[in-house]
């Protein structure tokens, strides 16, 4: 079973990361911030799919930023409410508030980004781009085609890197040659990916795109109810978090 | 020789093989600023707006190297349109509304610098100068997106000025290095960077 | 520009010649031929002999900074709008991918021609049916295997529904049965009266009967020794029928095709000092003993291996093993040939057994032990040593910027670890007896020819036996090598056999996954076939002497 966020379509998800984006940047009221984090964590514990280590994960890397940068700003941030007293540090209740407030909007970006994209599948971002945004096809083109080549460079460093170590038979002596090897390694996967384009170009000029002026487009998106329900409550919630807070 | 880039703008003149390696260059970035987006935060973290900065260069290659290797009117915009675009389906760490913004704020730095050179200017000096001036824009907006601006002025000033050294080191001169490396390659040959080569060679 | 085409004709090439950038000898001299409307056409030729570049230049896939074209190609598809279509099946098929997702990329080709959705649909659910795709239509490319790359990459162009259709020798990791449906719908496509180019490096492996008035354009270093009728008795490889007169300069096809690389020598058995019938004296390999706890001799042992993918977060991800429960050890002198069918998990087993999988990739249970001692133990040098290893798809393990540089590291490297070929020089090689070495290695794998050009820009054939050299220099007692023969012609492709089987004889251990029916034309005794069916290694029969 794909749970609901899955299955909508990558408009109506857009729609919902750019308003509760939007929101988030433009509110500086701790209480409406703290809404819209708890907006995206229900969203994403309902929906994403996501396994428990895979929460769990994100979930430390949330702390593992949000703390430190909390306590920085607090100690930063201008003041007048002296709050704690350690030695010569004067913590203040609006740094506090203030520092709670934008490290909540960092969280908050950062878990609808993530959210976003583990649950965007490439594929329909291309028909969502040039189908239903009539946007240019090559630029929806590229934009496919740079997903594509996110996985599978990485997928080829990971061979190259394999292929390295089987032709490595000694250890390196001394830091020259390890940094020989680095290079070696980053020169490879550059021209990997260089020698892609040329490859990806041919290929589509053979396989005749832009012969014609409109392409088909043989898949469609379906816009479930959900997802409008999503953008449009999203819209609506962002505009009052700009009028209100 | 015939292949004078258009003055004129037009995203027309791109080539397929053009607009791919944008697409490259996005992706790459896009792994780039994944990857790098812990070592950020840590950065942010310890030493909030500050140390983040001394990377901000990193961040803005992509666009300049593909003007660099493209040579032609649209190719830092739509470079920079498609890094926005990837960063968001890849996931970024400031949400989607700063990718964007970052994006354009850079783009709308670079062609327009490009524009006036005709196209044609891609020295060391160029160079230095556009991974500089590209930076300021972008400041002050983030400045205000993530609240900075709520910052002691004195930490505002130093910052503004690691990105611009960062702008100019790590996006012009890097630029200017790679592309300079990979021009006399087979990878570039369809592109001006590598004719513009061949024609001074032979 | 020559004269236009006539009605009948769909292509014709006059006085072709090809120079790639920075070459100075051509690549193609000298071609002219033309090729009729509704004929078929195999482009035969032996590894470098330009078979791809004519591809290329036929289908107009030539980029024109890849080097400079004279004479004249005249084609009927460049004229005007009633153009006929062509469609063009590169050699790599990793290199013909765009979207990346197995339907959407047979769904691209027609969805650029603006045709109508439910015809799309049409076409998509028929390719991928003929193909056997069908339970793999949501996959990304880059998890595929290599059969069910090529299967796609063919599927992606069949789509396109083109009249005139060029594939170059695109079916070399093709399995049995994927070859014949292949050769079902190539058939069915071409009786509808379309044109047909098909560029291959083994005439032996042509067996579809229905080719028998094809045209054979013959091509030797880059020049077209012949070109006419393909005739009968040559197909069966026997009868040494003399042809037509036309080509008085060879009077004899076979042994011209023979001279080309693209039949085998015909001598079959192989002549090897070794003993080729034995009653089982060597010792058993065998799976039905799940671990054996008697080491001696068994330089591999793997032990209940189960792996599993983990497939991206968009794909329904299937709960299948790639491999699972396999249980076999590997003696001394052994060359195990690892049969099965696209998809059955040799790939996967072979970057299990050389470390190359990456934890992220998959789930893995189950020992695997090297010498006796667990993977675990060794060092990455050590086991490096000890293990030659080629790859499905060999570009990835290509470093250097050209083929000689290539050679010369990898010399240095097994000469600095102690594991040179050669035991004479032990001590520090003196830079005359580094650029012998390299030499001999480029002179023996036939590398000579190309040892100035980067790695990637290679042939296919020479690739493969650039990276099959690779793979030995260092002298390793175990050799993986998968799909050795692939995209080799006739010639090289018996002697990398032959070279195998006496390998073994040297006390060598070596696993060769192969789809390639020259592995069955001879026998050994130290041969063993072992089955690979859906994860499983079914059996490891001892082939009966004959
Ligand atoms: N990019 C290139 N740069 C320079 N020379 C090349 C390049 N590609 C091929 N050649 C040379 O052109 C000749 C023909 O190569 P081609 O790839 O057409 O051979 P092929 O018949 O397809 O071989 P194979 O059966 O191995 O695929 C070879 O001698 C090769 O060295
Ligand atoms: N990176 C990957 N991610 C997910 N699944 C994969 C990946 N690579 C291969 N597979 C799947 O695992 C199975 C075994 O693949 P493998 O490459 O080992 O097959 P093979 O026996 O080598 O086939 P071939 O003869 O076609 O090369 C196939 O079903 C394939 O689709
Ligand atoms: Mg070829
Ligand atoms: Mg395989």
């Amino acid at each position: 079973m794909r749970t609901w966020l899955l299955n909508l379509d990558p408009i109506t998800k857009g729609i919902w990361l750019l308003s509760t984006g939007l929101a988030a940047i433009v509110t500086l009221n701790l209480s409406w911030q703290s809404a819209w984090f708890g907006a995206v964590l229900a969203i994403g514990l309902s929906g994403a799919d996501w396994s428990l280590g895979r929460w769990g994960k994100t979930l430390l890397w949330l702390l593992g930023f949000g703390l430190p940068l909390f306590l920085f700003q607090w100690l930063v941030l201008p003041g007048e409410t002296p709050w704690l007293r350690a030695g010569g540090l004067v913590l203040t209740a609006e740094a506090y508030r203030d520092s709670l407030t934008l490290t909540l909007r960092a969280m908050t970006l950062f878990l609808s980004s993530l959210l976003y994209a583990s649950t965007t599948a490439p594929r329909d971002v291309v028909v969502a781009l040039s189908h239903h945004m009539r946007l240019p096809d090559r630029f929806a083109f590229a934009v496919a085609i740079a997903l594509r080549f996110v996985p599978l460079l990485t997928e080829e460093a990971a061979r190259i890197r394999h292929a390295q170590r089987m032709r490595q038979l000694a250890p390196p002596r001394g830091l020259g040659e390890r940094l020989g090897i680095a290079r070696r390694y980053g020169v490879t996967v550059a021209a990997n990916a260089l020698r892609h384009v040329q490859e990806v170009a041919t290929a589509m000029e053979v396989k005749r795109f832009g012969a014609v002026a409109t392409r088909t487009h043989w898949r469609r998106l379906r816009f479930a109810p959900a997802g409008i329900g999503v953008a449009a409550a999203s819209v609506v919630a962002a505009a009052a978090t700009c009028l209100f807070g | 020789m015939q292949h004078r880039p258009a003055e004129r703008f037009s995203l027309r003149s791109l080539t397929l093989s053009e607009w791919v390696l944008m697409a490259l260059l996005a992706a790459a970035n896009g792994v780039l600023t994944s990857g790098l987006s812990w070592v950020n935060k840590l950065l942010h973290s310890m030493g909030g707006p500050m140390l983040t900065s001394s990377l901000v260069g990193l961040y803005m290659i992509y666009g300049l190297l593909a003007m660099y290797i493209i040579r032609k009117p649209g190719a830092a915009l739509m470079t920079y349109a498609l890094g926005a675009c990837i960063q968001i389906l890849v996931g970024t760490a400031y949400g989607a509304w700063s990718a964007i913004a970052a994006a354009a704020c850079y783009a709308i730095v670079i062609e327009p610098i490009f524009y006036l050179f005709h196209y044609r200017h891609y020295n060391w000096g160029a160079m230095l100068f556009v991974g500089t001036a590209a930076v300021p824009l972008w400041f002050v907006v983030s400045a205000f997106m993530f609240g900075y601006i709520q910052y002691e002025s004195w930490v505002l000033i130093v910052t503004l000025l690691i990105r611009c050294l960062s702008g100019m080191l790590l996006c012009g001169a890097l630029t200017k290095v790679i592309g300079d490396r990979l021009a006399p390659t087979r990878a570039v040959r369809p592109f001006a960077l590598g004719r513009d080569y061949r024609e001074h060679q032979g | 520009m020559g004269q236009s085409l006539s009605l009948d004709e769909v292509m014709r090439a006059e006085r072709v010649a090809f120079t790639y950038l920075g070459e100075n000898e051509p690549a193609l001299e000298e071609c002219s031929f033309r090729i009729l409307r509704g004929s078929v056409t195999l482009i035969a030729g032996g590894n470098g002999s330009g078979k791809t570049t004519l591809c290329k230049l036929l289908a107009g896939a030539m980029q024109p900074y890849e080097g400079t074209v004279r004479g004249t190609i005249n084609s009927a598809a460049a004229h005007g709008d009633s153009s006929p279509l062509v469609g063009f099946v590169l050699q790599e098929a990793d290199e013909q991918f765009v979207i990346g997702t197995v339907e959407d990329e047979l769904a691209f080709a027609p969805e650029n021609l603006g045709l109508p959705r439910d015809v799309i649909g049409k076409r998509v659910e028929e390719q991928l049916r003929r193909a056997s795709l069908t339970s793999l239509r949501h996959r990304q490319v880059h998890q595929l295997s290599g059969g069910e790359k090529q299967r796609t990459a063919v599927a992606s162009v069949l789509t396109l529904e083109p009249d005139i259709l060029i594939m170059d020798d695109a079916w070399s990791h093709m399995d049995a049965p994927a070859r014949r449906q292949l050769d079902k719908s190539l058939q069915a496509w071409h009786q509808a009266g379309r044109t047909l180019i098909l560029a291959v490096s083994r005439l032996d492996e042509m067996d579809w009967n229905w080719l028998d008035d094809a045209q054979l354009l013959l091509l030797h270093d880059g020049r077209i020794a012949f070109d006419g009728h393909l005739a009968e008795g040559l197909r069966n490889g026997q009868t040494e029928k003399s042809v037509t007169e036309d080509d008085f300069a060879c009077p004899n096809l076979v042994s011209l095709c023979r001279k080309a690389g693209v039949l085998p020598s015909g001598a079959v058995p192989i002549q090897l000092q070794g003993n080729l019938v034995s009653d089982c004296a060597a010792p058993k390999c065998t799976t039905k003993s799940a671990c054996p706890s008697d080491t001696a001799g068994a330089l591999l042992q793997v032990c209940e291996l189960d792996f599993r993918y983990r497939l991206g977060a968009h794909s329904r991800s299937s709960r299948d093993y790639a491999l699972h429960s396999i249980s076999f050890q590997l003696l001394q002198g052994q060359c195990v040939i690892l049969h099965g069918l696209n998809g059955s998990g040799k790939s996967t087993l072979f970057r299990i057994l050389t470390g190359g999988m990456p934890s992220k990739a998959g789930y893995t249970s189950g020992t695997v032990m090297l010498e006796g001692r667990p993977f675990s133990q060794w060092s990455t040098y050590d086991l490096a040593g000890r293990i030659g290893f080629v790859a499905q798809h060999p570009e990835n393990g290509l470093f250097a910027d050209t083929v000689e540089e290539e050679i010369r590291d990898a010399v240095l490297m097994a000469q600095r670890s102690g594991r040179s070929c050669n035991d004479a020089d032990n001590g520090l090689m003196t830079s005359q007896a580094l650029d012998k070495q390299v030499e001999t290695w480029l002179e023996h794998n036939d590398l000579s020819s190309v040892r100035h050009l980067h790695p990637h820009d290679l042939p296919t054939g020479a690739k493969r036996l650039l990276s099959l050299t690779l793979a030995v220099i260092h002298d390793p007692p175990i050799l993986l090598l998968d799909e050795p023969t692939a995209a080799l012609d006739a010639r090289h492709a018996e002697a990398v056999r032959d070279w195998c089987l006496a390998q073994a004889e040297q006390g060598r251990a070596l696993i060769v996954a192969t789809h390639d029916q020259m592995w069955d034309q001879v026998r050994h005794s130290s041969m063993r076939q072992a089955y690979m069916d859906e994860g499983r290694l079914t059996e490891v029969v001892q082939k009966a002497p004959f």
